[in-house]
Order: C-alpha cells, then structure tokens, then sequence
C-alpha cells in the first residue's frame, strides 16, 4: 500500500469508517503478525498483540502525520507493543513460553548469536525444516528479516527502527537469509 | 536455495501463518463519535496553518491580517463617504424649498445665539467701523419713529399681526422698511469644489458691498477624509446689499439650504424711541429748572435727577445704535463645505444615477488603491511588529506542539 493509499484509509477510520481499518488489516496484518510473533514467540500472544494492534490502530489515526512514512510508523507501534508485552510478561513471569523467550534475550545478542556458531551451524541447519529454521532465528535478525522482506522496509528505515548502525543491520539480514537458504525445504 | 527463493518462501510463510482475528477486532472497535469527525476538520485546518514551515505560516497570516485590515478599513471609509451624501440629501430634502419662513434650524438658531451673545460686544467696534453710518442712521430714526409713531397709533393691532406672521420675504421686508424696523437673519448652506478660492472671493465681495466678516471658522482637512474642509462665517451686509451678495454667492457656489427670518422691533424701537424722546424733554426741563433754581439745597436735587435722566437717556440711545445697526445690517450665516462633487438639484434619471454610480465606483476603486498603497506604505513599520510577534507565537506553538508529541511517544515506549 502506497502512502497515499493508507492516509485515505486513516482518514476513513478518522471518520469512524471501519472499511478504511479493513484494507490496512488486509494489506498488514500478517506482517504485523511476523513481527509480534518475531518478538514475543508465541502464536497465540502474537495473535492477541495483532487484534490489540489494530484496536490501538482504530483509536491511534488521529495521531497520525501524513506524510512521514507509514511503514515505519506502524512498525514501531508494533515493536513497542509487542516489547511492552514482553517486559510485562517477564515481570509477571506468568507465561512460560515468554519467560523463556525474554531470559534468552537477556544473555544479549551475542550469546544469543553463540547458539548458532559457523561451526554447529551448518550441521544443525541440514537437519531443521525451514519453518524450525524461521523458529530458532534470534529476535534481532528475525524482526530485521520480517521487516526487510515481509514489510518491504529499507535497510535505512530498518536501521532507524531497530536503533542500530544500519551496516549491523545488513549483516545480521544477510546472516539469516543465509541460514534460511540452507535449511530444508 | 538461492537468497531470491530463501525471501520469497519465507514471505510465503509468513503470510501462510498469520491468522485472521478481524472478527474478533471488528467486534472490539466502538463507534466513533461524530465530534471527532469535526475535531478532524479542525486538526486539517491547524495543519494546514501550523503544519507547513513557520515561515511561511506567518507570512500568510501577516497577509491575510495586511489584507483584511486594509479592507476593513477601507470598507468604513466608504460606509462613512456614504453617510456624508445621506447627510447632503437631507439637507437637500430641508431646503428644497428654499425657505424664507421663520425656521428653527441648526443654522438660525446659532445665528440668533450669536447675535445675542456678541451684540452688545460688536457695538463699539461697529461703531468705529461704520461711524458715518450710524450718524446717517441716527438722523432719519427720527423721522422714520415719528411717522412709525403716527402709524402705530392709527393701527397698531394690524401691525402686531403683520408682524406675528413673522414669514415677510426679502422683497415684503424691503416694502415696507421704510416704515418697520427689521431685524433679517438669513442662513445658507453651500457647497463647493474651490474651497479656498471661494472663501477669498466672498471676503472681498463683503467688504466690496460694504459690508464685514463678523466672524469665521475654517475647520476639517483630517487625514481620514477625503475633501471635508468647512468654514462657517456670519457676514454682516448693509440690508440694501444683501440680495446682490445672495446672487453672488449663488453664482459661485451651490446653494443646498437657505432659511430667513426677520424679527419685527417696530414696537421695541418706537418704545425706546419715546423713552427718548421723554427723557430729552425732562432734560430739558430739569436744565431749565436747574436754571432758576434758587437754593444749594435745590441744585443739588436737580442736578441728582439730571444725572439720572442722562443715565437712562444713554442707555435707550445705546439700545437703539445697536437695534440701528442690526436693522441697517442684515446678518447672513454661511456654512461653506468643500465637496468633490456637487449635490445635483433635480432628482437624476435612472440611467443618469446608474452612470453616475459607475463613474463613482472606477473612481472609488482608483482612490481605493492609492490609499491602500499609501495605508500599506505608511503602515509597514507595523507590519514588521506584526510579523515577528506572529513569526513568534507560532513558532512557540511548535515548540509545545513537539515537546507534547515527544512525552507522548517516550510514554508509549
């Protein structure tokens, strides 16, 4: 959807036209989808994040300025809440799942980027489909490859999003695809 | 798998596995209330004015203030050359007949307060003036109040009428000067293009006839007015000039109003005249008296009552110069206007007023122009305030606008 075409559908949705929500879930939810599930790893919670997103999205297009790219704007909605859920989830440590998810997070990137050493890596990739691929990818290069490839975002935007140096970004983009191109179909 | 075939299967996938809660958000959206539909409209407009750069947002207000003040401005100054002609119209409606009837106008009322307040301050000076005149006009007053006192005896009561009627015109009054006293005051109200030229040539004809300028006011010429000058001036003419002098004036300029009254002091003047007369006699008398007398005691009886009877005798013969020269001196009240177009006598024709009107409006609009340019030019210390207090606030707004925008995004983070 171009630019143009979503500040129509705000402006429906600001009208309280719901068919105007109805085309940007159509053109985005499942990309909304990819990065909640990206964040918080867990289909339901990702689901639930999604249908809360554009309830938030519903109420949110008033705050809405034309013209700055809206992309990146619903993607950093979406990153923020699903990282708000997350926070949220590790404090309450009630969801097993998220607390798994959140405690690898916390070892940081670079433990995290252990986990799938050059050298364990091929071996373990031979053997994984590439939905467990998708699965096991790190949060980072998850949401940069959802972002990149699903979102259709630059590495620029990318960059600006995640709050990195936009040549980490690259890299970590061009690390996973590598790790999906050898998993098995 | 390449990277191409690696992006495509996992957008593939991704979109594969996303599911489809809309029901579920659908069910969860509340209606949104009509007022934030108008709360919109007015978010545009305050895009539209505070969104673009703060430049350019108080320039165009800065102009659009410029411009609507100037019209405004300009608006009431045309409303108020409106009022102007309305004004002249009715002034037109008022004397259209030309009244020569005793009125109670604006105009007479001020002449007969004038009169009455500088009379007996203007006799002395009148009487340096036209000393000769009032030595010619003291000789036949004697005549003139022996004849009026045999008339007055035969027919006072017809007279008093005459005289109640109070509505003689200038050629009834000449008829019968010779035997009434009459005090003319007239009031007229001109208008004309040469305002100053006309003013010099009317002193000049006064003082041509033998008249003078009793008193003279030039007021207006205010910058908010297009051509407003006026004079108002009480000439004072020898009765027999005045009709020349009307004639003259009439020439010159254009006469919307002219009012008349003439008080009759035929019965005043006579009075005074047989005080006079009496008090001459007992003079007289007294002198002769004052003659034979006798004893200190009487003398200086006398001599009292002498005194006296001068006292009055100078009193009456005071009034009666002053009713001499009010009598011999018509009194004429001017109000002079400058105008740029004079009233038109007749009622024009339809087609006359709408070509009159179109000519008005070029030239309104022509005029319109220059002072707006003169008004922009004058003004443009003004507008430089204007602009940096605008230029100011707006960008103050942004400031708190983004300051706002930035808690509010570091609160959903």
């Amino acid at each position: 959807m171009h630019n143009l075409g979503f500040d129509r559908c705000i402006r429906r949705i600001q009208k309280g036209d719901k068919s105007g929500l109805k085309e940007i879930y159509e053109a985005y939810h499942a990309y909304i989808y990819a990065i909640m599930l990206g964040v918080v790893r867990n289909k339901e919670n990702a689901e639930d994040l999604t249908a809360d997103y554009f309830i938030k999205l519903w109420h949110a297009a008033d705050h809405y300025k034309s013209g700055t790219g809206h992309k990146t704007w619903m993607t950093v909605i979406a990153r923020n809440m699903a990282i708000d859920f997350v926070r949220k989830a590790q404090h309450e440590a009630t969801v097993a799942d998220v607390a798994q998810t959140v405690s690898s997070k916390a070892e940081g990137g670079a433990d995290t980027a252990l986990q799938y050493q050059p050298s364990a890596e091929s071996e373990a990739l031979a053997t994984l489909s590439f939905k467990d691929t998708i699965a096991i990818l790190p949060q980072e290069e998850r949401q940069i490859i959802t972002m990149k490839i699903v979102g259709e975002l630059t590495f620029k935007e990318i960059a600006a999003i995640m709050e990195m140096p936009m040549g980490t970004v690259t890299w970590k983009y061009q690390q996973s695809l590598e790790k999906l191109r050898r998993a098995d179909r | 798998m390449t990277e191409r075939e690696a992006e495509r299967l996992y957008k593939q996938t991704a979109m594969a596995e996303a599911p489809d809660p809309w029901n579920r958000i659908e069910s969860q959206l509340d209606e949104k209330e009509v007022v934030e539909m108008k709360t919109s409209v007015f978010k545009k407009i305050g895009h539209f004015i505070f969104g673009g750069s703060t430049l350019k947002t108080a320039v165009s207000i800065c102009v659009i203030c410029v411009i609507g003040a100037g019209v405004i401005g300009q608006a009431s100054g045309r409303f108020h050359g409106m009022g102007k002609s309305s004004s002249t119209t009715m002034d037109m409606a008022s004397g259209s007949g030309m009244n020569s009837q005793t009125s109670n106008s604006y105009g007479m009322v001020y002449s007969n307060g004038a009169m009455a307040e500088e009379a007996e301050a203007d006799v002395e000076a009148v009487d340096e003036a036209s000393g000769e005149i009032m030595e010619a006009a003291g000789a036949p007053t004697t005549d003139s109040g022996a004849v009026v006192n045999g008339a007055l005896s035969a027919d006072q009561g017809t007279a008093t009428d005459e005289a109640a009627d109070g509505s003689a015109g200038g050629e009834s009054a000449a008829g019968i000067e010779s035997t009434r006293k009459l005090i003319r005051n007239l009031s007229l109200d001109v208008e004309t293009l040469t305002f100053d030229t006309f003013l010099t040539d009317l002193q000049a004809q006064v003082t041509a006839l033998g008249g003078y300028v009793e008193s003279s006011t030039v007021s207006g010429n205010s910058y908010d007015y297009e051509s407003n000058r006026y004079a108002n001036m009480t000439l004072r003419i020898p009765n027999s000039k005045t009709e020349e002098l009307l004639t003259q004036i009439g020439d010159e300029a254009n006469v919307t109003n002219k009012s008349e009254s003439v008080d009759d002091v035929t019965l005043t003047y006579v009075d005074i005249q047989s005080h006079i007369t009496a008090l001459e006699t007992e003079r007289d008398q007294l002198l002769a008296l004052m003659e034979k007398a006798e004893s200190v005691e009487d003398l200086m009886s006398i001599q009292s009552e002498l005194t006296n009877v001068r006292y009055q005798l100078e009193s009456y013969q005071s009034q009666l110069k002053t009713y001499d020269n009010q009598i011999d001196y018509d009194t004429i009240s001017i109000y002079i206007s400058e105008v740029t177009k004079t009233t038109p006598a007749e009622e024009p024709s339809i087609w006359q007023r709408m070509s009159d009107g179109f000519v008005d409006s070029i030239k309104g609009v022509g005029e319109g122009i220059v002072d707006f340019a003169v008004w922009f030019v004058a003004c443009i210390p003004y507008f430089v305030v204007l602009f940096i207090v605008v230029f100011a606030v707006i960008a103050l707004i942004k400031k708190i606008r983004n300051k706002k925008n930035r808690k509010i995004k570091s609160q959903d983070e």
